[in-house]
């Protein structure tokens, strides 16, 4: 990426030696077009933040290095003008240095929940292995291997690896992007997942089902998980 | 004086927008040129010339700066930078 951008700059630099006026109002629309995707993905107080670890050892000090004084050789009251007009923007321009403090706490919920629901989903699968075997195991109505096996596939499915999905997005997202999530909605978001699984858990013993192998569950509950997703 | 980030950033901007009036400066004599073209081009010429020296010694900061701190930036760097 940031080859592709230094060679940006060269062949803008080139053009830009062309006396033509026409060619001249292009380069510069391009110029101008770059410096503010420049801003818009790369100059921002997300990428050039004090918290990265050795900017100091790097000595980006020694890289400083000013300009020739551009308005030196301006003139003119239009040229004052477009000076003040940039100072101006440049003093409005917010210049925070955020500290991103990541919300790991939903990340830990999400954890948690994926051992839990895991272990049961798990444990589910081996009650239903061992009443192949030992038939007796079966209790009905609401433990028979029928309504039991598919409670096992939902549990692995949509509590283990449906939570784990959502800490490993909760926590790379967050590395990616440099946010933090709302909190109230990142709350939202694990309470209502644990109750879809707690109203699988609940309405696939009880023997209501659609009867569709992996889209069991009943229509309210699809409802939810397409809200709480 | 140590360059830390967030004064680099300023740096950066301060130059982006010396870099627009020099540009804003140059078309407004390309006007003047093309309504007048008995004129001299001497003095767009030279303005044309500053802004290619001011450019090419804003990309040279830039490119050093950006490198690094591209590097560093989050998990994606080292593609970032390699790309």
């Amino acid at each position: 990426m940031i080859e592709d951008h230094v060679h940006e700059h060269r062949a803008i630099g080139e053009r830009l030696s062309s006396p033509a006026t026409a060619a001249l109002r292009d380069v510069i629309e391009t110029l101008r077009a770059h410096l503010d995707a420049e801003e818009r993905y790369l100059l921002s107080s997300k990428v050039l933040r004090d918290d990265l670890r050795d900017h100091r050892r790097r000595g980006l000090a020694q890289s400083l290095r000013l300009l020739p004084s551009n308005a030196q050789g301006l003139r003119g009251r239009r040229v004052r003008t477009a000076l003040e007009r940039a100072r101006r923007l440049r003093e409005a321009r917010p210049m925070s240095n955020e500290t991103i403090r990541y919300d790991d706490a939903i990340v830990r919920k999400f954890v948690t929940a994926t051992m839990v629901w895991g272990a049961v989903g798990t444990l589910v699968g081996l009650w239903c292995a061992l009443q192949l075997a030992a038939p007796s195991l079966n209790v009905g109505p609401y433990f028979t291997f029928g309504r039991l096996r598919p409670l096992h596939t939902n549990a692995v499915i949509f509590a283990f690896a449906g939570n784990g999905i959502f800490a490993a997005v909760y926590y790379s997202s967050q590395r990616l992007l440099k946010a933090r999530p709302l909190a109230r909605l990142s709350s939202i978001h694990f309470w209502g997942w644990q109750t879809i699984i707690a109203a699988a858990a609940i309405t696939l013993p009880l023997g209501f089902t659609q009867g569709k192998e992996y889209a069991e569950l009943e229509w309210p509950i699809d409802i939810a998980i397409a809200v709480i997703w | 004086m140590t360059m830390t980030p967030s004064r680099a950033l300023t740096e950066l901007i301060a130059q982006h927008d010396s870099l627009r009036v020099m540009m804003d400066l140059c078309e407004d004599l390309a006007d003047d040129l093309d309504a007048h073209p008995e004129a001299d081009p001497m003095t767009l010429t030279r303005e044309l010339a500053r802004l290619r020296l001011a450019f090419d010694a804003h990309n040279k900061f830039e490119e050093q700066l950006l490198r690094p701190v591209l590097l560093e930036h989050d998990s994606f760097g080292p593609v970032r930078s390699s790309g």
